[in-house]
C-alpha cells in the first residue's frame, strides 16, 4: 500500500510510513484486508468449464474478471457482488454437469449395450 | 484452530481424498477405452468438440507420467493444471502455514483474454484444416 500523506510505497503490515513517519489509517489497513480477501472463485470456474463440460462456466469466469477490474478501480462493494455472482454460476454449472452425469450413469445402468455406441 | 479453519481443514481433507481416488481411478480405467466414463452428451448427440473435450482422457495421461499425449488430448486442461494445483497448495498452506504461500491477484484483462481463448479454442478445435485439427482431441 502506499502513505496518504507523502505517497511512499509502505509495507503492509507497518504502523508507520518509513518515509514521513506518518500513522498509516487504521481504516485503509481494514480495506486492503478486504481487498485481499475478495475471491475470484477463478480456479473453480475452470474446472467446472473444463470437466462439466458446459457453457455455464463462462458466465463465472467472467463474473470474476468483474471482481479484479472492481477492485482495481476501488470498488470494493461491487467486486463482492460480482464475486457472489461467480460463486452461483460455478454451483450451476456443477450441478447441471452433475445431473447430466448421473442421467448417463443411469442410461448406462438400464442399457449396457448403450456405452457401445457413438465413442 | 478456530471452527472456520476446522472446516476449511476438513474441505482440504476430502479434496485430498477426491483426487487421490480420482487418480488411482484414471490410472487403471482409460478414459474412452474401458467403458467407465461417460462421454460428452454434446460430443455423442452433435459429434462436436467443446473446449472441456478431453479433459479426462489429458488428466488419465498426465497420471500416467504422458504430458505430451496429454497435450494432444486438451491442450488448454494441461496449461491450467500447474495454475490449479499452486491454488490447492495456497488454500492448503493458508490453513496449515504460519506464513502462507504467496498470492495473486490476477489482472482483469488477461481473465477477459482467457475467455476469449477458451471460446476460441472451443470453435478452432472443431475446425477441418491444417493446424487447428491439431487441437481436437487425437
Amino acid at each position: 500500500m502506499f502513505c496518504k500523506k507523502c505517497g511512499t510505497e509502505i509495507n503492509d503490515d507497518a504502523d508507520h510510513c518509513p518515509n514521513c513517519a506518518a500513522e498509516v489509517n487504521a481504516e485503509v489497513k481494514v480495506e486492503v484486508e478486504q481487498v485481499v480477501s475478495v475471491p475470484t472463485y477463478l480456479v473453480q470456474a475452470i474446472l467446472v468449464t473444463i470437466f462439466c463440460c458446459l457453457p455455464f462456466g463462462i458466465p463465472a469466469i467472467v463474473f470474476a474478471a468483474q471482481v479484479n477490474s472492481k477492485l482495481a478501480s476501488g470498488d470494493v462493494e461491487g467486486a463482492l457482488k460480482s464475486s457472489q455472482n461467480a460463486k452461483t454460476w460455478c454451483w450451476v454449472a456443477f450441478a447441471c454437469g452433475l445431473v447430466i452425469l448421473l442421467i448417463q450413469i443411469v442410461a448406462i445402468a438400464l442399457n449396457p449395450a448403450w456405452q457401445q455406441m457413438g465413442r | 484452530m478456530d471452527k472456520n479453519r476446522r472446516v476449511q481443514a476438513i474441505i482440504f481433507a476430502y479434496i485430498c481424498i477426491g483426487v487421490c481416488l480420482a487418480a488411482v481411478t484414471l490410472y487403471f480405467f482409460e478414459p474412452g477405452k474401458s467403458g467407465l466414463f461417460p462421454s460428452c452428451l454434446l460430443y455423442e448427440y452433435s459429434g462436436f468438440y467443446c473446449p472441456g473435450c478431453g479433459s479426462t482422457r489429458a488428466m488419465s495421461k498426465i497420471v500416467h507420467g504422458d504430458v505430451v499425449a496429454a497435450l494432444r488430448m486438451n491442450i488448454l486442461t494441461v496449461f491450467f493444471t500447474p495454475f490449479i494445483i499452486y491454488s490447492f497448495l495456497l488454500f492448503g498452506s493458508r490453513i496449515f502455514l504460519k506464513k502462507p504461500l504467496p498470492s495473486y491477484r490476477i489482472p482483469a484483462i488477461v481473465i477477459w483474454g482467457l475467455v476469449v481463448v477458451i471460446i476460441l479454442f472451443g470453435i478452432l478445435r472443431n475446425l477441418p484444416y491444417y493446424p487447428f485439427y491439431f487441437l481436437a482431441p487425437h
